[in-house]
């Protein structure tokens, strides 16, 4: 299977040879070239460059071209705010100042749309063939927040009948970006509408179900496949959000995957997107990023599961954390393999593991981690040699090396480690990232101890 | 009178019947003070756990508070000092590059719910305008929101100059938004507030 079958199996809900990935490569495409996200995204080539770039780096199974949902509502005539490291933001509500009737439903020529049309084009014809291209589209309820301001919040109580035909219009404009999207050769409509979470499913029901489903069987008409994201806790609305006629639902950290994978294969509509996007790609290491995307695999695996990001990934995000995830995913990650990274490591001080002298009856345990605090597997080896040290007494001395350099990970491939964490009994690595059980320990002590 | 009524017509939003209430009650004679203690803010407290429990939403919220605000605006000349007593003064800014409303207007009702006098620097707000909002205010508690990975570093920023023009040991900052974490807002000096209720919780501990 090549990434765009791969996708495609996926959201039609059938078995795939691995599980197919896709970071949700935004803004920080603008990152791999060095440029800002606003010049980024205001111009089709920056936009292919970053792309390829993206697709060069993070072997995906499908990309978004762009993942900037203010697109709409800027050719609509909202006033936009760039950043230098962000998706442009709505300043100013277009329905503060003019009447729904008022409005024209965009064109191929209105706003970014030409950019963003023209950029789909190129990377159709680049890497179209390969992997899922995916068009993003604000979702309807999204659109007429940034249309009419957080006064739809209360105006939906109040005056449920005008924001219904608010909302009607937005569907109207997704439909309409949807097929210009389908006719420039996207294989995958995303229905972003992440303000949705914020609604009571009661509400849901009213102001976004319907109307989204009519928007996704008007993209399924036209023989290309719509899923849904969504962000922030969308816990009570996952059901709903698979009740839209749509191929595959996508949301973040807040909502649990175990949740959502069961409610989702009831309806056998494809699920993921679950990175946790600050604590752990931000943030975090290349292996705790490995471990985080192995924990979701674990759970997640199975018909229908996409490994993906929670939204958009931050401008900052090490590229190295997403090569990493890419790695693992294509079944080549190793902790060393961070060694080919260009950045540097933490340059900080590092615990010293030169090998320790050992007297005849004794025994002396290292274990060595990249970055333990968040690393799961780390804590368990340390409980492992925890456990059985009260059998050994004073003979068993132990202790725990953080590797934070370059230069301590190529020491530790020198003695032949391939991944951490590592257990060194008497200056010998026994346990290579593998955590032994009590018994295992206490053999693999026996052997070495003199 | 019996104040449930308003208090159980708050927590539904029905900001009509909250005032027709609230004007009864004044005609009936009872005083401003137990209609705002055991009316309108016993609902808003109620609106508060219902948050928090996931049972309502931000639109229902928003309606509740504006149904309080119909109450306060019979009640407000009737008031007499001493009454409604401001527990302090909080300053609420999304800060500079983020331009999210919602997040600083829900605790903003909560807190003006629970006594607080709000200041609302609004969306977008360098950190040198909120050094000059707390040198002016001289408030208690210094509310930040960010919604975006990126523009959650600005916090650390409005909290480095308020350190610099030396009066951030006279506030308490507390931040939220959906990046941040509790170990991210002790790092940059601060606490964090998971939502709109726990800020109210966070600054009751502090005044």
């Amino acid at each position: 299977m090549n990434g765009k079958e791969r996708i495609l199996a996926a959201l039609s809900f059938q078995p795939t040879d691995r599980t197919p990935w896709v970071p949700y490569a935004g803004v920080q495409t603008a990152n791999l070239l060095g440029m800002d996200a606003d010049v980024y995204l205001q111009n089709a080539d920056n936009i292919v460059k970053g792309i390829l770039k993206a697709y060069e780096l993070y072997q995906p199974d499908g990309l978004p071209v762009i993942f900037d949902i203010q697109m709409e509502a800027e050719a609509l005539g909202c006033e936009l705010k760039w950043a230098k490291k962000n998706p442009p933001a709505v300043k100013s509500h277009i329905l503060e100042k003019k009447g729904l009737s008022e409005l024209k439903l965009p064109t191929e020529n209105d706003g970014r749309y030409p950019i963003a049309l023209e950029a789909t084009r190129k990377l159709v014809a680049a890497v179209g063939d390969k992997i899922a291209i995916y068009g993003l589209i604000c979702g309807p309820f999204t659109l007429a927040l940034h249309l009419r301001g957080t006064d739809i919040f209360t105006e939906m109580i109040e005056e449920p009948e005008k924001i219904g035909e608010l909302i009607e219009f937005c569907t109207r404009v997704g439909k309409d970006l949807a097929r210009m999207y389908v006719e420039a050769g996207v294989d995958v409509i995303a229905v972003v509408d992440p303000m949705t979470s914020q609604i009571s499913p009661r509400f849901f029901k009213r102001f976004v179900l319907p109307y989204t489903a009519d928007l996704n069987q008007y993209v399924k008409a036209m023989g290309v496949k719509v899923t849904s994201f969504c962000c922030g806790d969308a816990t009570k609305n996952i059901e709903l959000m698979c009740q839209t006629e749509t191929d595959g639902i996508a949301f973040d950290e807040n909502v649990d995957l175990g949740y959502a994978k069961e409610i989702a294969s009831r309806y056998k509509v494809s699920f993921g997107g679950n990175l946790p996007l600050t604590t752990v790609m931000l943030f975090g290491s290349p292996v705790d990023n490995v471990e985080e995307a192995r924990r979701e695999v674990e759970i997640g695996k199975g018909v229908g599961y996409v490994l993906s990001p929670g939204c958009d990934i931050p401008f900052d995000t090490p590229a190295n954390n997403l090569i990493a995830i890419s790695k693992y995913i294509n079944g080549h990650f190793s902790s060393i393999d961070i060694l080919d990274s260009a950045e540097p490591l933490q340059n900080e001080e590092e615990a010293e593991f030169e090998d320790v002298e050992v007297k005849p009856g004794e025994v002396f345990v290292e274990i060595v981690t990249l970055d333990s605090e968040g690393c799961p597997p780390c804590q368990y080896m340390c409980e492992s040699v925890r456990k059985i040290e009260r059998k050994y007494g004073s003979r068993l001395t132990w202790r725990e090396s953080l590797v934070k350099t370059r230069a301590g990970i190529k020491r530790m491939a020198k003695l032949g480690v391939k991944n951490l964490p590592a257990m060194l009994i008497n200056n010998e690595v026994v346990f290579d990232n593998i955590i032994p059980s009590e018994d295992e320990l206490i053999s693999a002590i026996e052997k070495r101890i003199k | 009178m019996n104040f449930e009524a308003i208090t159980q017509n708050l927590v539904d939003g029905q900001t009509k019947k909250v005032r027709e209430l609230v004007q009864k009650a004044v005609d009936e004679g009872c005083s401003a003070k137990q209609i705002l203690n055991e009316g309108l803010l016993a609902g808003m407290n109620e609106v508060g756990s219902l948050f928090q429990e996931g049972e309502l939403f931000v639109p229902e919220v928003l309606m509740a508070a504006k149904a309080m605000h119909m109450g306060m605006e019979i009640i407000a000349p009737l008031l007499k000092e001493g009454d409604h007593e401001s527990k302090g003064k909080v300053i609420l800014a999304s800060v500079e590059g983020d331009l999210h409303d919602i997040g600083i207007k829900l605790v903003g009702m909560m807190m003006a719910g629970a006594g607080y006098e709000i200041i609302n620097l609004g969306v977008d707000v360098p950190a040198d305008q909120i050094v000059e909002a707390v040198k002016t205010h001289k408030p208690k508690v210094v509310g930040l929101a960010a919604l975006l990975t990126t523009s959650m570093m600005n916090m650390k920023t409005a909290i480095q100059a308020l350190k610099t023009a030396g009066v951030y040991d006279e506030v308490k900052v507390i931040t939220g938004g959906a990046p941040v974490t509790d170990r991210f807002a002790k790092e940059i000096g601060a606490y964090y507030a998971a939502d709109a209720v726990y800020a109210v919780e966070l600054a009751n501990q502090f005044c």
